[in-house]
Formats: structure tokens, C-alpha cells, sequence
């Protein structure tokens, strides 16, 4: 299968009093034209680090890039120069992020910021632009769209921000779309609403889509493939049955036994115990294991890699599952 | 909504006329000098002088004389001067203008100076630039004015004989009426520089920080048009707002400026009329300083307005 985005060993570090801290280990994930992946983990596993990399969009000073490349249409845009990552920008890859009252500028009005990226590429003419601006309101259900162009973002509320996020960044037709969790931060019933936008958009486009959540419950009908997360790694990886039908990693089990549509049948719901590891936080063998059930000292005190479990599936764990432990109802 | 606006400012703003109306007649009303004494000179006998009081009305008590004076206020009659009997009206119709050349010319000087430093200090945060804009801010911040003035007219004026440094050579658009009016205008623009230059680093680093300037960043329209389009067009809310806030150190520095540079102005004439006692032309400048300080005010809002729609309140 061809690729879309391929990300290599990917490093990131965070300055933190002083000091620079790795905050994303080693992670490898690819992406194939029209296909959904979904990153989950939990909040502070190194989700938005990793999405934030692939455009460049790393706060200065503070995150960086130490180890990897990203390789999308042939350039790495790990290393890749301002310029070149202003031409993919928008264009090839649109981002939607996490926080729907402060991604848009509160001075300028809706519409100029939904083409803004058009009109300075010299895509259309401004007349256009805002046409197609007017469309793709419509496109995610936004309500009286003709007047929301001209509207300021303290007009709308966070839903409907989120939805003009979500127009802002497929303006110019990208063909890949990264979503950091675009409904964390909305009332259950809008998040729903939003998701469904974006759902349908993917389908009717065909847009490849990166999905961060950390909320394994909303990946079951939109993804093909998971990676799920834990403390700067990639702790196992697979198709949606894989990880929600076959899960192997305690971790993976972990998070979906939170979910009553996923555990088991006749199991109690389990909440994780602790929670994750400080950055600074030194750790021999795997990174999950002061929480882990199965811990055995010794072997999981060694560097545990990313083992292949079935083609396409993979896990981080030297005591994975065997069992088919949670087939369940999501289908 | 920008005329309701402009209406609520200005009926907040007659108190503070008011009150400036007060002040400019109590001082004028303490201070131990005769008005008649004035008027009629060295030779006046004391039938003279009493007549004289009782004309200007300065024999009343001091609450009669206030009353008196609002009235005429309100019928647009500011009074004579006591050393010459101009009107108040028409020396500061006259002097006005030239007060406004030189605001007008040291805001022009300022604001693109000033934001223009800041954003240079931004742009290279932390290295030698943004060390040597940020000296220059502070150094031009703590020097009073006519230490600038003096200094400006001693090195360009005097050592350099490059512009001239007394008086007003003509017309703001005539060649010797700009030569006059820039070492002025520098002189004042170092009032605002340094503070307009600090807040403009000061908030576009905090806005740099904030999430819709990734949002601009994640549209590829490249870093200068995000720096300028976003970031610093939020970084100028606050800085428009603290021009206004300077506004007051702008006036005491034009009455000094107009007074160290012999420019025939209306702080020139306030500075002249207190120094000689000359009650009414006193009031009569005080009056119309507070007034174009509670106007600068007013554009301020106004500004502000058009900056922010959160401001507008739509
Ligand atoms: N700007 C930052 N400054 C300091 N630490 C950061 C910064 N951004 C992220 N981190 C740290 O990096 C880790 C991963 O963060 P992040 O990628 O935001 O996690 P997630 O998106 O999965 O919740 C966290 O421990 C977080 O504290
Ligand atoms: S390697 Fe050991 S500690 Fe880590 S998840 Fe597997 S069983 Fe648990
Ligand atoms: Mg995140």
C-alpha cells in the first residue's frame, strides 16, 4: 500500500525548567491516502507533540524536533525549511486543534480568516474565495452561514467555531487533515454534531485523517487503524479490530475496560490505577509498567520493543494477551 | 453604535472639563495678585483700582465670581486678557494651530517609530537589536524633555547648524515650516517612543503565545504576514490604549517644548499668561489643554474600536 505521510522515529523534547526533556520517543506511524488513523492515549502522552511536528508548528524555544523525519511528497519535514513547510501548509496538510474559543483570531471576521490562505497563495480571486468560503460553511452545517462570514469569532459558540475550524482547514482541499482532539473541548451532544461533520467530509472527500482523542469511544466508526499511546511511545498498533476487538498491550486493555461499551461482558468496568510517569522521570524496560497488572520484574525491566504480532499489529509488551479478550458490540 | 459610543464618552468626559474649569479658576483666584493692579499699572490711584475691581467683578465673593464665570463660559466669552486686552478666543484660535502641527507631527514621528522598534525587538528577541531598541526605549523614557530638547538643539542646532531650533518658519507644508518644526516634534516623540516601542514587544511576545497565531502559522501564509497580520495587529489594542494613557505626559511635554523652542503655541501662551498673572488667558489655555486631552482620549476609544470588534461591543 503507498503512503501519504510517513513518520520515521520520530523525537521530540520539551524544555522544562532548564532542561530538555524527551516527551516523544521514537515514534513511527505512516498514513495511506483515504485512510483514518487514530492516536489515542491519555492527556500528556505526547498526542499534540507528535501532530504539531508534522507541520513545523513546534512553539520555538520550548519543543523541538531532536530525532526522525516526517516524509510527506517526498520532502522530510522534520528538517524542512520555513518556505517549504508554508507549501504544504494548508494547502497539502489542514489542522484542526484542540481549543475552538482561542484557535481563531478575535479580530478578524470569519471569512477573512477561512480564506486568508487562498487569497495569499493566489488561489482564487477574493470574490471567489469567499464563495467558496460560503460553501464550505455550508459544508459543516453551519447555520446561516452568508452571515457568519462577517461575523467575529466571540459571536459564534464553540461549536460553531470548531466547525469553522474545521472549513478553515479543507478550504484549499488538502489531501491530509490532522484533528487534535477537535471535540474534547465541547458539551457531549455538540461533540457529537462535530464529529459527524467531519465524518461525512472524510468519506465524500476521501481525505486521509490523523484523529487524535483520548477517547478510544469515538474512534470505533470513524478509523482504520489505531496507535495507541503511552508516555512519549507508541504502545501498540493495529487496525480498529485489532485494537478494540484483539487488544494485546495491558495498556490498551487498560483504557477500554474505562469504557462500558468495550469491557468485557460480565467483567466489572476497571479504572486505571495511577497515571503517567513524570517526564523526568527515569524508567528501566517499559514506560508502563508501575501501573501494569502483568509486571514481572526482570524481563520487563529490559528495553521492551515494538514486537509484530500479526501483519499490521503491533505491540510493546513481553507479556501481551493472547486471548481475544474483549470482542465486543461496536459493530 | 460608533455614535453612541462617541456620545458616552463625551458626556463622560464633561466632568472631567468640569473639574478642570474649577481648578484653573481656584488657582487663578488664590494666587495673592490684583487683577486691577495689573490693568491699570504703577500709576493707578484707589478710586481707579476699586473701579476697576468692581468692572472685572473681582470685589464679589468668590462664589458669585464662579457662577459668573460659568455663565460666561456657557455664552462662548472666555474674557480679555489682563495685559492687553486680546481676547482669549482669538490667541488661542491663533496659537491652536501650531499646538496641533507640532501633536500632529510628533504622533507621526512616534507611533510608526515606536511600533517599528518593537516589532524589530520582537522579531530578534533576545540578541543584540532587541538589547540596543530596548537601552534606547528606557534611556529615552527617563530623560525629562527639556533635557532632550536642550541636547537636540545643542548637537543638531547649535554644533551641527543643521535645523533651526526657535520659532515657527511658516506652514507645516512650506519647506522652512518643516525644517522648524522637526527638532520640536523629536524632542516630544521621545515622550512616546520608548513606552509604545516596550508595549509593542511586550504584547506581541504575548500574543506570539497564543493559539490562533498557530492557527495562522498551520495556513501557510508565511511568518512575516503572520507576525504582522496577527500578531501584531492584536500587540496594537494594548499600545493604542497606552497612548492614550500618555496623553497627559504628552501635554506637559508640548507646554515645555513650545516654551525651549520659542514655538507660538497654546502651551507657550499658558506657560506666558501664568508666569504674568493674566487670570483669563490662564483659564481660557488650561481649559483648551484639558480639552485636547480629553479628545486624544476620545480618538483613542475610537481606535480601539476599530482594532477590536470585542471593544465595539458587537
Ligand atoms: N509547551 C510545552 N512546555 C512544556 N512541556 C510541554 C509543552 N507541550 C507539551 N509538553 C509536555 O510534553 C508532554 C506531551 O504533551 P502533549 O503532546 O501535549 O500530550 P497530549 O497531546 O498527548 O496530551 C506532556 O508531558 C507535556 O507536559
Ligand atoms: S512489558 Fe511488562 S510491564 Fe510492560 S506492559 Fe508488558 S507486562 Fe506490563
Ligand atoms: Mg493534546
Amino acid at each position: 500500500m503507498d503512503t501519504l505521510l510517513e513518520i520515521n522515529n520520530l523525537s521530540v523534547t520539551v524544555m522544562t525548567g532548564g532542561r530538555e526533556l524527551a516527551a516523544v520517543r521514537n515514534v513511527s506511524l505512516d498514513v495511506a491516502p483515504g485512510e483514518v488513523l487514530a492516536i489515542v492515549g491519555e492527556s500528556g502522552s505526547g498526542k499534540s507533540l507528535t501532530a504539531l511536528s508534522v507541520l513545523g508548528l513546534l512553539s520555538k524555544g520550548v519543543a523541538r524536533i531532536s530525532e526522525g523525519e516526517i516524509i510527506f511528497d517526498g520532502d522530510d519535514l522534520a528538517k524542512a525549511r520555513p518556505h517549504v513547510l508554508d507549501r504544504h501548509r494548508g494547502r497539502d496538510i489542514g489542522m484542526i486543534f484542540q481549543e475552538p474559543l482561542s484557535a481563531l483570531n478575535p479580530v478578524l471576521k470569519i471569512g477573512d480568516q477561512i480564506i486568508e490562505g487562498m487569497v495569499v497563495r493566489n488561489e482564487v480571486s477574493r470574490t471567489e474565495a469567499r464563495k467558496r468560503a460560503l460553501a464550505a460553511l455550508t459544508d459543516v452545517r453551519v447555520s446561516d452561514p452568508e452571515r457568519r462570514l462577517d461575523q467575529y469569532p466571540h459571536e459564534l459558540s464553540g461549536g460553531m467555531r470548531q466547525r469553522v475550524m474545521i472549513a478553515l482547514a479543507l478550504i484549499s482541499s488538502p489531501r491530509l487533515l490532522i484533528a487534535d482532539e477537535p471535540t474534547t473541548a465541547l458539551d457531549v451532544t455538540i461533540q457529537a454534531q462535530v464529529l459527524e461533520v467531519l465524518k461525512d467530509l472524510q468519506r465524500r472527500r476521501g481525505l486521509s485523517m490523523i484523529l487524535i482523542t483520548h477517547d478510544l469511544g469515538i474512534v470505533a466508526d470513524m478509523a482504520d487503524r489505531i496507535a495507541v499511546m503511552y508516555a512519549g511511545e507508541i504502545v501498540e498498533t493495529g487496525t480498529v479490530d485489532d485494537i478494540l476487538s484483539a487488544p494485546k498491550h495491558p495498556y490498551t486493555i487498560g483504557l477500554l475496560s474505562c469504557l462500558p461499551e468495550f469491557s468485557p461482558p460480565g467483567r466489572r468496568l476497571v479504572v486505571m490505577q495511577g497515571s503517567i510517569p513524570a517526564l523526568d522521570e527515569r524508567i528501566d524496560g517499559c514506560r508502563f509498567k508501575s501501573r501494569c497488572p502483568r509486571y514481572q520484574p526482570g524481563p520487563c525491566d529490559a528495553p521492551i520493543p515494538l514486537i509484530d504480532l500479526a501483519p499490521g499489529h503491533q505491540c510493546r509488551c513481553i507479556r501481551p494477551f493472547r486471548s481475544q479478550l474483549a470482542k465486543v458490540h461496536h459493530a | 453604535m460608533l455614535i453612541n459610543q462617541l456620545g458616552y464618552r463625551i458626556a463622560v468626559s464633561l466632568p472631567v472639563l468640569l473639574g478642570v474649569i474649577l481648578l484653573g479658576f481656584v488657582l487663578m483666584v488664590m494666587v495673592p495678585s490684583d487683577p486691577a493692579a495689573i490693568l491699570a499699572g504703577e500709576a493707578a490711584t484707589p478710586e481707579i483700582l476699586a473701579r476697576i475691581r468692581s468692572e472685572l467683578g473681582v470685589d464679589r465673593p468668590v462664589i458669585e465670581q464662579f457662577w459668573r464665570y460659568m455663565v460666561r463660559l456657557l455664552h462662548g466669552d472666555f474674557g480679555r486678557s489682563l495685559l492687553n486686552g486680546v481676547s482669549v478666543v482669538d490667541e488661542v484660535t491663533r496659537t491652536v494651530g501650531p499646538t496641533l502641527e507640532l501633536l500632529l507631527a510628533t504622533l507621526v514621528i512616534a507611533i510608526p517609530l515606536g511600533i517599528g522598534l518593537g516589532v524589530l525587538a520582537t522579531a530578534w528577541r533576545g540578541g543584540a537589536i532587541d538589547r540596543a531598541i530596548m537601552a534606547f526605549a528606557v534611556v529615552g523614557m527617563s530623560m525629562p524633555v527639556f533635557m532632550t530638547g536642550l541636547l537636540l538643539i545643542n548637537i543638531v542646532g547649535v554644533q551641527l547648524g543643521a535645523l533651526p531650533v526657535q520659532g515657527r518658519g511658516g506652514p507645516i507644508y512650506t519647506v522652512q515650516g518643516l525644517r522648524h518644526l522637526i527638532l520640536p516634534a523629536l524632542t516630544l516623540s521621545m515622550v512616546l517612543i520608548g513606552p509604545i516601542a516596550r508595549m509593542t514587544r511586550t504584547s506581541m511576545l504575548e500574543v506570539a503565545n497564543k493559539d490562533f497565531v498557530r492557527t495562522a502559522r498551520s495556513k501557510g501564509i508565511g511568518e512575516r504576514r503572520v507576525l504582522v497580520g496577527h500578531v501584531l495587529r492584536n500587540a496594537l489594542i494594548p499600545t493604542v490604549n497606552l497612548i492614550g494613557l500618555q496623553a497627559g505626559y504628552l501635554l506637559g511635554g508640548i507646554v515645555i517644548a513650545e516654551t525651549i523652542f520659542a514655538w507660538p503655541g497654546l502651551g507657550r501662551l499658558a506657560v506666558t499668561a501664568i508666569t504674568s498673572n493674566d487670570t483669563p488667558m490662564a483659564q481660557g489655555t488650561i481649559l483648551f489643554l484639558a480639552l485636547s486631552f480629553v479628545v486624544i482620549n476620545i480618538l483613542v476609544d475610537l481606535i480601539t474600536g476599530l482594532l477590536d470588534p470585542r471593544a465595539r461591543g458587537v
